[in-house]
C-alpha cells in the first residue's frame, strides 16, 4: 500500500516524472487506467502500462511446506560420493546437490584431483550408488590434463567393478549400495589394515556413524519400493532397446575396433537392468566411456567468468543431465582488480555466489568450488583461511580444507595429507587422511 | 564484427530500440566497459532510461558472447607433444617430456645448483625438429642476470653443432634463433610480455623462459598486498599466452631460509597452522620466494639440489663433479619422482646409484 513508487522497477526517467506529478506511493496509483496516467503526465502510453504493470501486480510467492521439504530431501538430495572411503565419511556420503562445497588447500595437496574424480563418480549410476549424470568443469589455472583425466578414469573403473561384485554378492541388483560399503567398513576395521593406507578414524565419530546406517536403511526401504514399481516399465523398455543396441553395436564394430569406450558410455548404465547385461557392460569400460560427458570451459580473464556465470541458466537448461559443477580456482580472479576503476569486489563476489547457489537449488545440482589459501594475522600469529572474505566464506554449506601434516610418529618423517571438515550442515567438524596415488584421490 | 563493441553486439542480436539508443548516445563503447560500469552498480545513474531488467537483458546477451563453446573432454588431446630435455632418463621424471600444455612449470633451487643450465640446454633441445624430440621452432629467453650465460651457450650450442651437424652448420645458427630480452623490473617485464603477443601469433616461438622471475619481483614493491596483485596479474597474462598458443611456460625461482620454531608435539592436528610448516617444499631448511600466492599460481614446481656426494665425470676426463637432484614438488600432470643427474660439457646426464651413467 504504501510502498514508496522509487523501489519498483521502472527507469530513472519514469520516476522522475512520476514524482513530478505528485504520485510517490502505490496508493497513489489506485484506480488509473493506462490512458488516465497518460493523460495526467507527460508519460506515453507504453510508459504507463509498464508502470501499471510493474506497481499493481500483485505478486505471488510460493512457499512450501515442511514435510514436502522433506521429502524432497530424501529423494532429490542425493550425494555425490567420492569413492575415497576417508572423505565419504567426513562428508557424510559425498558431495551434496543444491548445496555449494568449498574446497582449499595447500598448493599440490590434490584439490584438481580430486576435482576430476568428482566429475567421474558423479556419471555412476543409481545402483552402484552414484548419481548418473554429467559434469561441467570450468578451469582458470589451466590444471586439468585430459592424461591425467584418464588415469583417474582407471581407477574409477576399477572401484566401480568392486562395488559391482559387491552388488552381485547381494543378490538383489537393485539395492543401494551405501549399506554394503559401510558394513565393509566395520568388518574391514576388526580385520587387516591395507598396505599403506593407515585408516584413522577418530573414534568419537563411530557413535555418528551409527546414525548414518540408520538414515540410510531408511532412504533404501524408500528407493526399493519405488523401484519395484518402476521395473515393469523398465522392463518392456529394455526389450525393445536391445533390438536396435544389438544392431548399433554390430555397426560401431565395424567401423572402430580401437575405441571400444566410446559405444559404452557410462550414463547408458542406468537404463540396463539386467544383471548379466550390467556385467559385460561394465568389463567394457574404458576412460573414454566417461569423458564424452565432462564439459570443459577454459576461463582466461575475469569477465569470462563472470559471463559463464550469468550464462549458466541456459547451459543447465539445454542439458538437464548435469549433476555437478565444478569450479576451479575460483578466486584466481576475483582476487585481482580490473581495469582502472578500484571496484569493490565484495558485492561482485555475493552477486556471484548468489547465482551459483540459485543455480543449484533450481536445478538440483551441486556445486563445488576450489579456493586459495591465503595468510592472515590472528592474535598475533599467522594463520591460513581460504580467500575471499567473510562474504564469501557464508556462501559455501560445506568446507573442506585440505594440508599436509608432519608425521612425528612415522620412521622416516614422512608427511601426511588431511582433510579438514571445517564447516557442515549436517556433521560436526572432523578431519580424515588421503592419499593420492595414480588412480586418483583414495 | 569488431569483438567488443557493444553496440554491433546488442545491434546484431536483436535488442529493443529503447536499448540501443541509450547505449549508442550515453553508453560504454566495448562490451568490457560495460561489465565494469554494471559491477560496480553504475549502469543505472549512467543510462536514464534502461530498467534494470534491460540491463540484464544486454547483460545475458554480452555474457552469452564472451562465453566460448564448450569442448568435451572427450575431445581434447590426450597425447601432447613433449619437450625432450636432452637424457631420455630424465625426460622420466616429466613423463616424456615437458608437455606442450604443461602451463606455468617452475624450478626452483639455491644459487649454482644448476636451474640456468636446465634452461640453456633447453634452449637448444627446443630448436631441434619434431621427429627428435624438440618442438622445431624458436624460443624465447627473458633474462634478469646480466649476459654471464652465455659462456655456457656457447659452450652448448658447440657441442650441438657437432652432434646435429646436419641441422646446425654452425653454433651461431642456434643461438642466432633464440630471442633473448633483458628485463630488470616488474614494468620492463610486463612491457616484454605484451610486446611478445603478436609475435606469437606467427606460431614460430615454441618455448618461453623467465629467468629468473624471483629477482624480477624482489625488485620494487615491499608491501605484500600490492606484490600479490601483481604477481596475480603476471600470472593471469603468462597463463593466458601458454594456453592460446599452447606454449609451455618455464619459470626459475629462488629460495629464502625459513627460521622454524620449535615443533610442539602436544599440540592437536588442527592447530598447526604455521604456514611454512604447510608450503610443500623438499628441503626442510629453504623454501621457494614469493609467498603462497606465487605457489598457488604454478602448474608444477619441480626442485633442483646440489647434494655433497661427488661422482666422476667420465665425458669430462674423469674430474670429479658434484652430484644434483631434480624432483616434482608438486604438478597437475606428472607423479612426484626423483632423478639425480651431473652437469658436464654436453649439458645434463642423469644418473641412476646401481647403473651409473646413461
Amino acid at each position: 500500500m504504501y510502498r514508496a513508487i522509487d523501489t519498483f522497477d521502472l527507469s530513472k526517467h519514469i520516476r522522475k516524472i512520476l514524482k513530478n506529478s505528485g504520485f510517490y506511493q502505490r496508493l497513489n496509483l489506485q484506480g488509473y487506467t493506462t490512458t488516465k496516467l497518460s493523460e495526467e503526465t507527460e508519460l506515453t502510453i507504453e510508459e504507463a502500462t509498464q508502470v501499471l504493470e510493474a506497481v499493481c501486480k500483485p505478486k505471488k510467492i510460493p512457499f512450501q511446506t515442511g514435510t514436502k521439504l522433506l521429502q524432497n530431501e530424501r529423494t532429490k538430495i542425493k550425494r555425490i560420493f567420492t569413492l575415497s572411503s576417508g572423505l565419504d565419511e567426513i562428508l557424510n556420503g559425498g558431495i551434496a546437490l543444491q548445496q555449494m562445497t568449498e574446497i582449499s588447500g595447500t598448493p599440490g595437496i590434490g584439490k584438481t584431483n580430486l576435482c576430476i574424480q568428482l566429475c567421474l563418480t558423479v556419471q555412476l549410476p543409481d545402483f552402484l550408488g552414484g548419481v548418473g549424470g554429467k559434469a561441467i568443469y570450468v578451469d582458470t589455472e589451466g590444471s586439468f590434463s585430459k592424461k591425467r583425466c584418464n588415469e583417474i578414469s582407471q581407477g574409477v573403473i576399477e572401484k566401480a567393478k568392486e562395488l559391482f561384485e559387491k552388488c552381485k554378492k547381494e543378490n538383489n541388483s537393485k539395492h543401494n549400495v551405501f549399506s554394503i560399503q559401510n558394513k565393509q567398513k566395520i568388518s574391514d576395521e576388526n580385520n587387516s589394515i591395507q598396505d599403506g593406507v593407515l585408516d584413522r578414524i577418530i573414534p568419537e565419530n563411530t557413535h555418528v556413524e551409527n546414525q548414518i546406517t540408520k538414515k540410510i536403511t531408511q532412504k533404501i526401504r524408500e528407493e526399493t519400493e519405488k523401484d519395484e514399481n518402476n521395473t515393469k516399465e523398465i522392463e518392456m523398455e529394455i526389450e525393445n532397446k536391445k533390438e536396435n543396441d544389438d544392431e548399433n553395436e554390430k555397426e560401431k564394430e565395424n567401423e572402430n575396433e580401437k575405441k571400444g569406450g566410446e559405444n559404452f558410455n557410462i550414463l547408458d548404465l542406468q537404463n540396463i537392468n539386467n544383471l548379466d547385461e550390467r556385467e559385460i557392460f561394465i568389463n567394457n569400460l574404458d576412460p573414454e566411456s566417461f569423458s564424452n560427458n565432462i564439459y570443459y570451459y577454459r576461463i582466461l580473464n575475469i569477465y569470462e567468468q563472470l559471463s559463464l556465470n550469468n550464462s549458466l541458466k541456459k547451459i543447465l537448461t539445454k542439458d538437464p543431465q548435469i549433476k555437478i559443477i565444478v569450479i576451479d580456482y575460483v578466486s584466481f580472479f576475483l582476487r585481482q582488480s580490473f581495469g582502472d576503476t578500484n571496484w569493490n569486489k565484495y558485492p561482485i563476489v555475493s552477486t556471484y555466489a548468489q547465482n551459483l547457489l540459485k543455480m543449484a537449488n533450481t536445478f538440483n545440482v551441486a556445486v563445488v568450488v576450489v579456493n586459495h589459501l591465503t595468510t592472515t594475522i590472528k592474535n598475533d600469529q599467522s594463520e591460513l583461511i581460504p580467500s575471499l572474505g567473510k562474504s564469501w566464506s557464508q556462501y559455501p554449506s560445506e568446507k573442506l580444507l585440505l594440508f599436509e601434516q608432519h608425521d612425528y610418529f612415522a620412521i622416516n618423517s614422512k608427511k601426511n595429507r588431511i582433510a579438514y571438515l571445517s564447516k557442515s550442515s549436517i556433521k560436526k567438524k572432523s578431519s580424515c587422511q588421503f592419499q593420492v596415488s595414480l588412480n586418483g584421490v583414495d | 564484427m569488431s569483438l567488443n563493441n557493444l553496440y554491433t553486439l546488442l545491434e546484431e542480436s536483436n535488442t529493443k530500440k529503447e536499448i540501443l539508443g541509450e547505449v549508442s548516445e550515453k553508453g560504454p563503447r566495448t562490451v568490457y566497459e560495460f561489465i565494469q560500469d554494471h559491477l560496480s552498480l553504475k549502469t543505472k545513474t549512467r543510462y536514464l532510461n534502461l530498467t534494470s531488467k534491460n540491463c540484464e537483458e544486454i547483460l545475458g546477451t554480452v555474457s552469452s558472447f564472451l562465453v566460448r563453446e564448450p569442448v568435451k573432454v572427450s575431445e581434447l588431446q590426450t597425447e601432447e607433444r613433449c619437450l625432450s630435455v636432452g637424457d631420455r632418463s630424465l625426460d622420466e621424471l616429466f613423463g616424456k617430456g615437458i608437455p606442450q600444455n604443461g602451463g606455468l612449470i617452475e624450478i626452483y633451487g639455491e644459487a649454482g645448483c644448476g636451474k640456468t643450465n636446465f634452461c640453456l640446454q633447453l634452449l637448444c633441445q627446443a630448436q631441434l625438429p619434431k621427429i627428435m624430440g624438440g618442438f622445431g621452432g624458436r624460443p624465447i629467453y627473458i633474462s634478469s642476470e646480466g649476459y654471464g650465460y652465455m659462456d655456457r651457450l656457447l659452450q652448448l650450442s658447440e657441442h650441438y653443432s657437432e652432434k646435429y651437424s646436419d641441422l646446425f652448420k654452425k653454433s651461431e645458427d642456434l643461438i642466432n634463433e633464440i630471442a633473448v630480452e633483458s628485463v630488470s623490473s616488474i614494468d620492463q617485464l610486463l612491457v616484454s610480455i605484451n610486446k611478445l603477443i603478436p609475435n606469437l601469433e606467427f606460431g614460430d616461438y615454441k618455448l618461453i623462459i623467465i629467468d629468473s622471475i624471483a629477482s624480477i619481483m624482489r625488485v620494487g614493491t615491499d608491501q605484500a598486498i600490492s606484490r600479490a596483485k601483481i604477481l596475480l596479474q603476471i600470472a593471469t597474462k603468462l597463463k593466458y599466452i601458454s594456453s592460446t598458443f599452447n606454449i609451455p611456460v618455464i619459470l626459475v625461482n629462488q629460495v629464502s631460509s625459513v627460521i622454524r620454531e620449535e615443533v610442539n608435539l602436544n599440540k592437536s592436528m588442527y592447530d598447526s597452522n604455521d604456514p611454512f610448516l604447510l608450503l610443500p617444499s623438499y628441503s626442510g631448511k629453504s623454501t621457494p620466494t614469493l609467498g603462497l600466492v606465487w605457489s598457488n599460481c604454478i602448474n608444477t614446481r619441480i626442485c633442483f639440489k646440489r647434494l655433497k656426494r661427488k661422482v666422476i665425470d667420465p665425458f669430462q676426463n674423469n674430474q670429479n663433479t658434484a652430484l644434483r637432484s631434480m624432483n616434482v614438488v608438486f604438478s597437475s600432470s606428472m607423479p612426484l619422482d626423483q632423478k639425480y643427474f651431473i652437469i658436464s660439457n654436453r649439458g645434463l646426464v642423469s644418473y641412476e646409484f646401481q647403473k651409473g651413467f646413461f
